[in-house]
């Protein structure tokens, strides 16, 4: 979009793009999602004494379009030099009055204008239904690492001594980062129980749990720090006792529900970063569907394995997993083939209500806690970028027989409906 | 194809190939593709070495086996019954090569027994 915003145009105007936009909302924060970019073309900007014009019939089309997919319109240009970029009286004036139109045609909106600046800087107003015209104060570049504009206000040396050894990783910078981040987990089991331990210890600042399962004589063996005496309770509080236990500054928010439900969607919009640790293709479904539409990143973990018939002495034949990094904007899950409607129906015989679990295949903390920690890795570095120079490998394999990683190749379906019907919608309307 | 199955071709490919020699893509219509470089052909072909295109269908265990086009037989022939076709936007070519394809063997096993066909006259 920069790229696009900084090239130069014949008539001299300021470029502009316009987005189609969705919403995600909670009541801390609201947040604009971009669904689609689409640059206006040199040949339709007209010369005019306020600054950049363009054919007006573009803005019609474009927020036309919008409007039917129930989303609202942004328009977007760029004040290069600028290091703390509002819009102009100009600006903001033209803002009000294509609102007025927008309103009529996108009632639930949001619709906005704003404007980049220079470095990581930017400005300009939104409105929002029920909430009226409000200043855009962020914005948040879905990549590897996710850029924050204006960048984190991280305090010098606000970190804990637990953490100085880590530091000399992942500098004062990465670990202040680190504070100020929330990750969610969506499943508590074997993958999850220990994703859940390395980043209360790592010190994320908030990190979300989400389960409905309890802790029982069958898992407790692969949950990570979980006791006898856990029998019985949720998962979701056996994560809380650990961050109290190992790490007070975290600070857990345990929704003991099965994903999707209203407090796991609330608390979950919020987050930075959703690492992944289900057993069913329908979970995942989910799962990408709300990354997808709020845009956040989701690191999916995964572990299978064969075994030879009973009564062999080696029985294991194969232990595979998988740790993938899905993008927003990049290929999803249903293009790199993991999932399929096909699979979905034959977990679920049609009825997605009745989910069904994998079929409890063999698991062995010592393999979980492989895929486990390179999703920790993908999860710190999203966050604070601390790997640098490196090209990261999104769609990594794990190989347990021959403990080799190997990295497989995808790239986005361009027919692939979640990523075009999905992408940046935000909060679903009705 | 699931994670298991994955490691499994991947291993027996890498450990005849090495690892540099092959890459794994996945497609959105669950086709996955194993494309190992530089494999030999038989003695007297030209080129010597060929690219060789796995492709796995979902659901199904035995992969076809596609190779570069522009192979010439000892003979300096081009081989007969062979299909030039796309596969992900690069050019490939089916063959045709009577080989049972095996589970139980690795599936290395199964390409140089395909490959064996470019050693026939013709």
């Amino acid at each position: 979009m920069r790229r696009e915003l900084e090239r130069p145009t014949e008539r001299g105007c300021e470029r502009v793009v316009l987005c189609q936009i969705g919403l995600s909302s909670t009541p801390v924060r609201d947040a604009i999602t971009i669904h689609r970019v689409i640059p206006i073309q040199p040949e339709s900007y007209r010369w005019s004494p306020q600054g950049s014009a363009w054919d007006p019939k573009i803005t019609a089309i474009v927020s036309g379009e919008a409007a039917e997919l129930r989303l609202g319109t942004m328009v977007v240009h760029s004040h290069g030099h600028s290091p703390n970029p509002t819009l102009s009286p100009i600006d903001r004036a033209s803002f009000e009055r294509l609102l007025v139109p927008l309103k009529i045609i996108a009632p639930d909106g949001p619709h906005a204008s704003i404007v980049l600046g220079a470095g990581q800087s930017v400005g300009g107003l939104a409105w929002i239904p029920d909430k009226g015209i409000v200043p855009v104060v962020g914005a948040m570049w879905i990549d590897s690492p996710i850029r924050v504009w204006p960048g984190r206000k991280v305090p010098p040396r606000a970190s804990a001594p637990v953490y100085d050894r880590q530091k000399l990783l992942i500098g004062e910078y990465g670990q202040g980062v680190l504070k100020q981040a929330r990750l969610g987990i969506v499943g508590l089991g074997g993958g999850g129980s220990i994703v859940a331990q390395q980043v209360i210890r790592a010190g994320f600042g908030t990190v979300v749990s989400v389960d409905n399962d309890i802790v029982e004589d069958t898992n407790r063996s692969r949950m990570a720090e979980c006791r006898i005496s856990d029998t019985g309770k949720s998962k979701t509080e056996v994560i809380a006792r650990i961050a109290t236990d190992a790490n007070p500054e975290v600070k857990t928010i345990s929704i003991k529900e099965r994903f999707p439900s209203e407090r796991g969607i609330d608390a979950l919009k919020l987050c930075d970063v959703i690492v992944a640790c289900v057993d069913s293709f329908t979970s995942r479904s989910e799962l990408i569907r709300f990354s997808w539409r709020h845009l956040i990143p989701l690191v999916d973990i995964g572990i299978g394995t064969q075994v030879e018939e009973p009564g062999t002495v080696k029985r294991l034949r194969a232990i595979a997993g998988h740790v993938h990094v899905y993008l927003p904007g990049g290929p999803c899950m249903f293009c790199t083939g993991l999932l399929s409607q096909e699979k979905i129906e034959i977990e679920t015989g049609g009825r997605p209500e009745y989910a069904r679990g994998t079929r409890n295949p063999g698991q062995m903390m010592s393999f979980n806690g492989v895929v486990s920690s390179l999703a920790v890795i993908e999860a710190i570095q999203l966050v604070t970028g601390v790997l640098i120079g490196v090209n990261r490998p999104r769609f990594l394999q794990y190989d347990g027989m021959s403990s080799s990683l190997y990295s497989i190749d995808a790239e986005r379906d361009p027919s692939c409906p979640v990523c075009s019907g999905e992408l940046g919608m935000g909060d679903p309307k009705w | 194809m699931d994670d298991v199955k994955k490691a499994i071709v991947t291993r027996e490919l890498t450990s005849l190939y090495g690892e540099q020699a092959v890459a794994i893509k996945a497609l959105p219509d669950g086709k996955v593709l194993f494309k190992i470089v530089d494999v030999p052909l038989p003695l007297g072909c030209t080129p010597e070495n060929t690219d060789v295109l796995l492709v796995y269908e979902n659901g199904v265990d035995m992969p076809q086996v596609l190779v570069r086009q522009g192979i010439h037989l000892k003979s300096g022939e081009s081989p007969r019954s062979t299909n030039p076709m796309s596969v992900d936007g690069e050019p490939w070519m089916s063959f045709s090569a009577n080989f049972p394809f095996d589970l139980t063997k690795p599936v290395t096993h199964f390409v140089i027994g395909k490959l064996g066909r470019f050693a026939q006259p013709s």
